[in-house]
């Protein structure tokens, strides 16, 4: 078993994924990706286009947003930000944006581990090309997968956690 | 593997910033005028004319907002934009248009009947706009 700053090293398969605060902005809550996040990240979302909602900012964008809002510890209003998934038991999350799905669990209060992306139309609609309950599989198992200390993710009330 | 920084370029940046003030504001206004009195965004809506759908996705943050919108939507909860430009202060060693200052986009309601201020009128006019060097 090893800790966050080890998996997050040089050689370990977590990244610690940080955005530029302003000026006297102190991190506040920390965000961590799986390879999987990584590659979306890098081979996906460059490609990706304002969906269905028409939103004002391109995934890009919204991308920046919700990682500078996690991370400056701004509010997440529970389920237009930040999301647990069902079954509860599961404690699989989702951060949110008008195009964009963070899928992952929260390792710690304040310490979200993101495990893929997802391109939210993707999940929307009566016949949707992906669906939630195969997200939260995909979580567990790459939380499953990840060597780190015990407990591997952490449960409680939204605002002791967020 | 190293920790990774996610960077937009300057002016995706600033544009960006701007939308997620403006949304901020205007979830601020809508909850302090839902706390002070019971409004639905039906009834928004119906002032608007309107579906409710498009009034839920304005305040969720999620429509691309106009500049009509946004008075249009603030003057149906009974608020106003309060808009303001300025230039951006040259800071030392840096490209003056790297760093823009704060910007000064906040929105207030609308002034109290005793104020010498002109009412925002039905049409949606009448919101201040200043210009202000600094």
């Amino acid at each position: 078993m090893a800790t966050l700053i080890t998996l997050s090293g040089p050689d370990g398969p977590l990244t610690h994924v940080q955005v530029p605060l302003g000026i006297g902005v102190q991190p506040q809550r920390s965000f961590y990706a799986c390879p999987e996040f990584m590659r979306g990240v890098e081979d996906d979302l460059p490609k990706w286009v304002t969906g269905k909602l028409n939103a004002a900012q391109t995934p890009q964008e919204q991308m920046r947003s919700i990682l500078l809002r996690w991370i400056s510890g701004r509010e997440m209003v529970w389920e237009r930000h930040f999301k647990d998934l069902m079954p509860m038991g599961t404690e699989a999350w989702e951060m949110k944006t008008a195009d964009l799905r963070l899928f992952g669990w929260m390792y710690r209060p304040r310490v979200f581990i993101a495990s893929f992306l997802g391109y939210a139309d993707d999940y929307k609609g009566l016949k949707p090309k992906r669906h939630y309950s195969d997200a939260v599989q995909r979580v567990m198992t790459s939380r499953n997968s990840v060597d780190l200390d015990l407990p591997k993710f952490t449960s409680g009330e939204y605002d002791a956690l967020v | 593997m190293p920790s990774f920084e996610y960077e937009l370029d300057k002016k995706s940046e600033v544009g960006s910033d701007f939308i997620t003030r403006v949304n901020e504001e205007l979830q601020r206004a809508l909850v302090t005028e839902k706390q002070a009195r019971k409004i639905t965004q039906q009834e928004i809506a119906d002032t608007l004319e309107i579906n409710r759908s498009v009034v839920n996705r304005r305040f969720m943050g999620l429509e691309n907002l106009t500049v009509r919108s946004i008075a249009e939507t603030l003057w149906a909860i009974g608020w106003e934009p309060l808009f303001k430009v300025r230039k951006i202060a040259p800071q030392d060693g840096e490209n003056e248009r790297a760093k823009p200052k704060e910007n000064s986009f906040k929105l207030a309601p609308p002034p109290p009947p005793s104020s010498p201020e002109k009412p925002l009128s039905a049409s949606g006019f009448g919101k201040s706009v200043a210009l202000e060097r600094v």
